[in-house]
């Protein structure tokens, strides 16, 4: 959160909002914009269809506003508006939240060094390129836990799931990449 | 502990949230199996750990300013003219149904601006509740869409 926004309380921010000034929700937008871009990206590849995504939660937010109980943060109650747009966008395009786990299948690239496979920067790109063949819902799950450093109480809040099912899709997640890391290695 | 291995569950605990347990500690002392495992999580904490946030090609809070403030505009609009509409219907009845009610009743007794209040009173509360009705079903619509 930006110190801006330390300033207000939800409560506050809420009221500012209710009152008319829109430059208030900018503030929440600006917020909440990096939790809402991890859930949104991590399930969707067509950007066109994230920046419709994005509009349409916003907009859900701010037409849903005087609805919001207090019962969670309000940057909870927006992720959670984000995860269940985005379920629905998924179901209309028919496609799974899980069980689409691909296999590691692909090979490096031909000509690449092994040698420098091993600097970290690589490990990253191996690491996103294996985040990004999992199925959309352990994709966020991984990234709710490990990028944004959510409690699984938190994370449980934003997509309506048992903490003990957020747990244990965690753990199936890691051991999908862990396995598939090992393999690229092994591979070589 | 000595023959099975230590489960994804245990290693990842360990690794993740730091819990470990004493028998899980013995067991890894002597697994080399285990300490591989143990050793691939670790990795994969520390690659997890400088993973980058990502970012949209967009500007999000002008994109939905925007969008808000020209939703603001569209109902404003849309407001404006169902209350016109509204007006109309309500102006047009007691024009035309007063001076029916005034025959047919003859209710000359009463002052006509009474019986102008009066109708005006009952149009205002059927609308109203039209009104009401139009905004829970519209309230409804947004909770499924939610």
């Amino acid at each position: 959160m930006s110190n801006e926004s330390n300033h207000f309380s939800d409560k506050t921010i809420v009221a500012i909002i209710l009152n008319g000034n829109i430059q208030g929700f900018a503030i929440v937008v600006k917020n909440t914009e990096q939790l809402v871009t991890q859930i949104v990206r991590k399930m969707t590849t067509n950007e066109d269809d994230q920046k419709d995504l994005v509009q349409d939660i916003y907009l859900k937010a701010y037409q849903y506003l005087p609805s919001f109980q207090f019962k969670s943060k309000l940057s909870t109650w927006i992720a959670n508006i984000a995860y269940n747009t985005t379920i629905n966008y998924l179901q209309k395009k028919r496609i799974p939240i899980i069980g689409i786990e691909k296999e590691n299948e692909d090979k490096f690239i031909e000509g690449e060094n092994p040698e420098l496979e091993t600097i970290k920067t690589e490990a990253v790109e191996i690491l996103n390129a294996e985040i990004a063949k999992l199925p959309p819902l352990y994709q966020t799950l991984i990234t709710l836990y490990h990028l944004e450093e959510l409690p699984n109480k938190e994370i449980s809040e934003i997509t309506n799931l048992p903490e003990g099912t957020i747990k244990s899709y965690l753990y199936r997640a890691r051991r999908i990449l862990k396995d598939n890391i090992n393999n690229r290695y092994k591979s070589e | 502990m000595k023959s099975m291995h230590l489960t994804d569950e245990l290693l990842q605990d360990y690794v993740f949230t730091g819990i470990l347990y004493e028998n899980a500690t013995k067991h890894l002392a002597s697994c080399d199996q285990c300490i591989a495992q143990l050793k691939a999580y670790q990795n994969l904490s520390s690659t997890l750990n400088t993973l980058a946030v990502e970012t949209f090609s967009f500007n999000t809070s002008s994109l939905v300013i925007q969008k808000i403030e020209m939703r603001r505009k569209k109902k404003k609009i849309e407001l404006n003219l169902f209350y016109t509409s509204l007006l109309g219907l309500i102006l047009v009845p007691v024009y035309f149904i007063l001076p029916m009610i005034v025959t047919a009743f003859n209710v000359q007794l009463i002052d006509n601006a009474a019986m102008v209040l009066l109708v005006t009173g009952t149009l205002c509360v059927i609308s109203f509740l039209v009104i009401d009705m139009f905004r829970t079903q519209k309230e409804k619509e947004l909770k499924i869409s939610l």
